[in-house]
């Protein structure tokens, strides 16, 4: 095997093997850099998402300068696609600024929609809410069937670029990436693409019955999704890994949780274990109050990249179920200095004691401020150094 | 008359229905400016109740959210009803979702709490120039200038304006609060805020406090 075949073997291996909660060689570094790699790589998030080639040259970059053992994902939006279907709901606020997404865009569906929404959710969901969302796919025939031609071929010819990235990261850098897919949570569905959030909590008060009963008719719908991106790419020696990040949950109260979240997603997160692909949840906000529902889950099947937690706790709570990635503070690399991040690097390893832990940031690195590459490059050092176990 | 309690108490309890029925009733009657005034010190007690069960963890965002819709829309009932200018205010705050960032419900959520509390808020809404909130400061010489925003690139608007505050010779005459998720003590230093908060019920204390 070629030197960089083997660099990328020995980084996959290490990355599984804590995933799995074995202990690796040392601490792995995961690169959760997004939309920061255009603006290091000197293009704008816009420049990215019309052009995926300057998507993968800009990880070519972070592989190269940034000492990580793995990228997470190709982090651009296919704007060809949504061009095609004319959507609306993507928001550049300047030239320069991130793509967003607002509520208002989200607010697609009546509440008086859900007995529809919940009898057949697939035929609501392409009947009803796609037109609203995608201005060319309200038109008449053939006007509708061309754009959609038109959006499914841009978004394979996307797909192949994202393929050619993938596959460039790794004969030239030895660079794997971790994700395969993604996938949302059906509350989280109808929060930020259905209904807008405000609109959701109002109809957790308002329409509870309802409202359970869509996020558990929309949850099979998720699997297939999942195992559709799953399926999508080759296979690989390892498992297959969908990101599934969560948006609501820390803004509900507990028993709110137990009612509308967990249920599904339970049943999410068992149904992939059991297919052998690995969900790593983006928890998003502190879920502290949670860690007892989440050693539920099936132990050593599923990661978890936290934006909060106190390491000791986590390891205590969760140690014998999933592997933790993330916390390192995404605002001290953009306004600490080299000697401050690496001494919060050296709490979390040392917090995290004994493998079961991914370094990472606490949030994917967004804005061109967001991260010193400097600090970056300084603490991916440290880690690989520091967190060998011996 | 209502009984009071039983509204400050609905509030708290986001029960919308009994909250609804006491205010209709208020309404139905003649003559009722005063008690109108009663029930909305009523309805901001409750607002208050809203804070302290999320500080003690009963309550989450989402229910913030409810609280302030329930507020509003029983504000948007009543204020007809409400004679001019009449209540007192506690301060005045000028509010803003930061240049580049689009996200409000936090910045939502406080301004119903911080109006609850008597404060007159003068809200830009989002994505607002950093021109515009000194333009909007020097017009109405707010207290406080309260910035908002999710995102971390919200950070550097941030710190702009405050150092567009500073230029303009106002920093000695208001206190700027920041809130929103990427919000901590060390950001608040680096961007030259006088309070930072991730927390609603807490920002509107910390406002009180200022001005009182």
């Amino acid at each position: 095997m070629s030197e960089v075949m083997n660099l990328y073997q020995e980084r996959l291996d290490r990355v599984f093997k804590t995933l799995r909660l074995e202990q690796a060689d040392r601490v792995p570094v995961l690169g959760t850099y997004g939309t920061w790699s255009s603006y290091f790589a000197g293009y704008t998030d816009a420049e990215t998402n019309w052009d995926t080639d300057k998507c993968g040259k800009a990880l070519m970059k972070v592989a190269d300068e940034l000492s990580v053992d793995m990228i997470h994902m190709i982090y651009n939006r296919p704007g060809g696609v949504y061009q095609a279907l004319g959507s609306k709901a993507f928001h550049y606020l300047s030239d320069s600024n991130i793509v967003q997404y607002s509520d208002e865009s989200a607010k697609m569906m009546n509440d008086d929609e859900y007995p529809e929404f919940i009898k057949d959710p697939f035929r609501f969901l392409v009947e009803k809410i796609l037109p609203r969302k995608y201005a060319e796919l309200a038109k008449d025939s053939p006007m509708r069937d061309l754009a959609f031609a038109k959006g499914a071929m841009k978004f394979g010819m996307y797909g192949g670029q994202k393929g050619a990235i993938e596959g460039s990261l790794a004969a030239q850098y030895g660079m794997p990436l971790l994700f395969d897919g993604i996938i949302l949570h059906p509350l989280d569905w109808i929060a930020d693409f259905f209904r807008g959030i405000k609109n959701a909590f109002m109809d957790i008060r308002r329409r509870p019955a309802e409202f359970a009963e869509a996020v558990q008719a929309f949850t099979p719908l998720v699997i297939r999704l999942g195992m559709g991106q799953v399926h999508m790419g080759p296979p690989k020696p390892n498992p297959k890994v969908l990101l599934f990040p969560l948006h609501l949950p820390p803004m509900l109260k507990t028993a709110d949780f137990d009612k509308f979240y967990w249920p599904s997603f339970k049943m999410i997160m068992e149904f992939f274990a059991a297919h052998n692909v690995y969900v790593i949840p983006f928890y998003e906000g502190d879920w502290s109050r949670y860690y007892n529902h989440l050693q539920e889950l099936p132990a050593k099947k599923t990661g978890g990249w936290f934006e909060h937690g106190d390491p000791k706790e986590l390891k205590q709570k969760l140690t014998d179920t999933l592997c933790v990635i993330g916390l390192f503070p995404a605002t001290l690399l953009q306004y600490g200095t080299k000697e401050e991040c690496i001494a919060k690097a050296k709490e979390l390893i040392d917090g995290m004691e004994g493998g079961g832990y991914i370094f990472g940031t606490d949030k994917e690195l967004l804005a061109p401020a967001d991260g010193k590459a400097e600090n970056i490059i300084a603490v991916n050092k440290f880690v690989m150094e520091y967190g060998i176990y011996k | 008359m209502v009984d009071l309690k039983v509204l400050t108490q609905a509030m708290s309890d986001l029960d919308e229905d009994v909250l609804n029925k006491a205010i209709d009733e208020v309404l139905s009657k003649d003559n009722n400016a005063a008690e109108v005034q009663e029930v909305v010190k009523a309805c901001q007690q409750g607002m208050t109740l809203v804070g302290e069960r999320y500080d003690s963890g009963e309550y989450f965002i989402g229910d913030l959210v409810f609280a302030g819709e329930m507020l509003q829309s029983v504000m948007d009932k009543l204020k007809p009803a409400l004679s001019a200018g009449s209540s007192a205010k506690g301060g005045k705050i000028v509010l803003a979702t930061v240049f580049g960032d689009l996200h409000d419900i936090g910045k939502n959520i406080f301004r119903s709490m911080v109006e609850a509390a008597n404060f007159e808020v003068i809200d830009l809404g989002i994505n607002v120039p950093v021109n515009q909130i000194v333009d909007k400061v020097k017009e109405v010489n707010p207290d406080i200038v309260g910035l908002s925003g999710v995102l971390t690139l919200a950070l550097d608007s941030m710190k702009e304006t405050v150092d567009a505050l500073t230029e303009a010779g106002f920093r000695n005459s208001v206190k700027v609060i920041i809130g929103g998720v990427p919000v901590n003590e060390n950001v608040c230093k680096s961007i030259g805020a006088d309070a930072f908060s991730t927390n609603a019920a807490e920002g509107v204390k910390i406002c009180q406090r200022w001005v009182g």
